[in-house]
């Protein structure tokens, strides 16, 4: 079963493992005060400290891979935990809120209409990005379409970073000024 | 960072929401700052990203997918943050195609009307990969792999380098196809890289079958395999299970590697061409290499660690040793 394979020999005389998560849990008791001030203004208040505490959790039982810069790392689960924590609030507010407006007679949209209402609307975005030029519709579709890093983009495109930055805040303005007008309809 | 002075909030909040969906963004004592300086600048930001996931899901297709940390937390949370990245992976091009061309408009899911997809990375990008049964697939830079969206869990990679988190179902394996040679996972997380023909595969947790037609090898967390060329002797090994994967997030980590491996990866991570001096590509090396940054920055501040000399010649670089052939 095993023709034309070597199997190379063990070795006991390496070195023990390099990485782990050990490197992220010094830095992360190290640098505590700088997330913990992160966690209360970024909107956990009060609750900076059990947030903390999840935060602890989840570097805890993180895969065991070597992490570039455990500090950035750290800052991005803790973004991560509270966009999660944000949003559950979000919906379970708009949940109440659709709960009370179904409970009104005159809230059901015909069948069939939700998705032409949404056809309608994706076709006005990419309108509204159209508009902005070229550059701009270019510069959205590669970083929040395709996923693609800001500083790849700006290779790609011959332009600055901040040129990036700058498309990519036109284009979320306009989107947000189509969305407000949207919930006016 | 500096704020033009007439910028409004919402303008600013938009701004740092850019900024921190970027994968690279590092300045997060500035946005704490920012939070500080005005109470209404979390509820500005908070909107920012609200309206952002708005137009994400408008166009159908997702927030881009991190490598990121509270993607593999805990397994009951892991579980539902790669449910919820579902309809935002790849698989949301598949139904944004199919109304756009309900629509009429949109040409550019439309020029993909086959069930086969290809993903491809460019030199230095990564990209992740969420499968609807939870299954994720990691992309290293100058990367392709090709499926058929009725069959996910069939994946071919074309070239380049990725990592497999695998979530096993007995009745439909997950296969990777690698030529003629198929690798089939019995649980697990695995790394492959492809390239010139090369193949080396690395299991971090779990198994896989290795299945070449004549033979099925079976390797074990912290096993790998290598060949050098289609058909060539299969050569299995020890690897450092911590280490796979490890360039997902910049770092190489090694050990027991020789310097054509190293060499190898760093090609394929910094996008570049480089060539190793066969008389030093045997040689080991034991550590990690953190490859963030210019490449020529990387490449010299790791020389010594690999104990090498790393030449430019014309548009390749060459690794030799440190008193290499003056040639």
């Amino acid at each position: 079963m095993f023709s034309a394979v070597t199997r190379l020999t063990d070795r006991t005389d390496q070195p023990g493992t390099i990485g782990g998560t050990g490197g992220l849990q010094h830095v992360f008791i190290a640098e505590r005060a700088r997330l913990l001030r992160f966690l209360r203004v970024r909107g956990a208040g009060d609750e900076a400290e059990d947030l903390l505490h999840d935060l602890w959790q989840r570097v805890d039982s993180a895969p065991r891979y070597p992490v570039a810069d455990p500090l950035a790392y750290l800052f991005r689960a803790a973004e991560n935990l509270l966009r999660d924590r944000w949003r559950s609030e979000i919906s379970r507010e708009r949940r109440q809120r659709d709960w009370y407006a179904a409970s009104g007679p005159d809230h059901v949209d015909p069948p069939g209409e939700g998705g032409l209402i949404a056809r309608e609307r994706l076709r006005e975005a990419e309108r509204t990005l159209a508009d902005l030029g070229a550059r701009v519709d270019l510069v959205f579709r590669r970083c929040r379409l395709d996923g693609a890093g800001q500083a790849i983009v700006a290779r790609e495109l011959g332009i600055s970073l901040s040129s990036v930055e700058k498309d990519l805040q036109k284009a979320a303005r306009a989107l947000a000024q189509l969305r407000a007008k949207f919930d006016a309809e | 960072m500096t704020m033009a002075p007439c910028e409004t909030i919402p303008d600013a909040a938009r701004l740092w929401a850019i900024r921190v969906s970027d994968p690279a963004f590092g300045d997060w004592d500035g946005l704490t700052d920012w939070m500080e300086a005005d109470p209404d600048h979390l509820a500005a930001y908070n909107a920012a990203i609200d309206d952002d996931r708005w137009s994400s899901d408008l166009f159908g297709a997702g927030q881009p997918v991190h490598a990121a940390p509270a993607a593999t937390p805990a397994p009951e949370r892991a579980l539902r943050a790669e449910r919820s990245g579902w309809l935002r992976g790849v698989w949301a091009g598949a139904i944004a195609a199919s109304l756009l061309l309900l629509a009429g408009t949109g040409a550019w899911y439309a020029t993909r009307p086959s069930a086969i997809e290809d993903v491809a990375t460019a030199p230095g990008e990564q990209r992740t990969i969420d499968i609807a049964d939870g299954s994720q697939i990691r992309l290293n830079g100058s990367t392709r792999v090709r499926f058929d969206r009725a069959t996910p869990r069939e994946i071919a990679l074309i070239q380049g380098e990725a990592l497999f988190i695998v979530r096993h179902d007995d009745a439909r394996p997950f296969t990777v196809s690698i030529g003629d040679s198929r690798l089939v996972d019995l649980g697990t997380v695995f790394n492959v890289a492809r390239a010139d023909g090369r193949l080396d595969v690395a299991v971090a947790k779990g198994a896989v079958v290795y299945r070449t037609g004549q033979d099925d090898i079976r390797l074990n967390a912290g096993e790998g395999l290598s060949q050098a060329a289609p058909g060539a002797v299969t050569v299995l090994q020890r690897v450092d299970p911590a280490g796979i994967g490890s360039w997902q997030s910049g770092v190489l980590t090694y050990a027991d590697a020789d310097l054509g491996q190293v060499g190898r990866d760093l090609a394929r991570n910094l996008g570049l061409q480089l060539d190793v001096d066969p008389a030093i590509a045997k040689l080991r090396f034991t550590g990690s290499l953190t490859i963030t940054g210019k490449p020529a920055v990387i490449l010299a501040r790791i020389q010594p660690l690999l104990g090498v000399s790393i030449v430019h010649q014309g548009k390749r670089w060459r690794m030799v040793a440190v008193h290499g052939p003056i040639s």
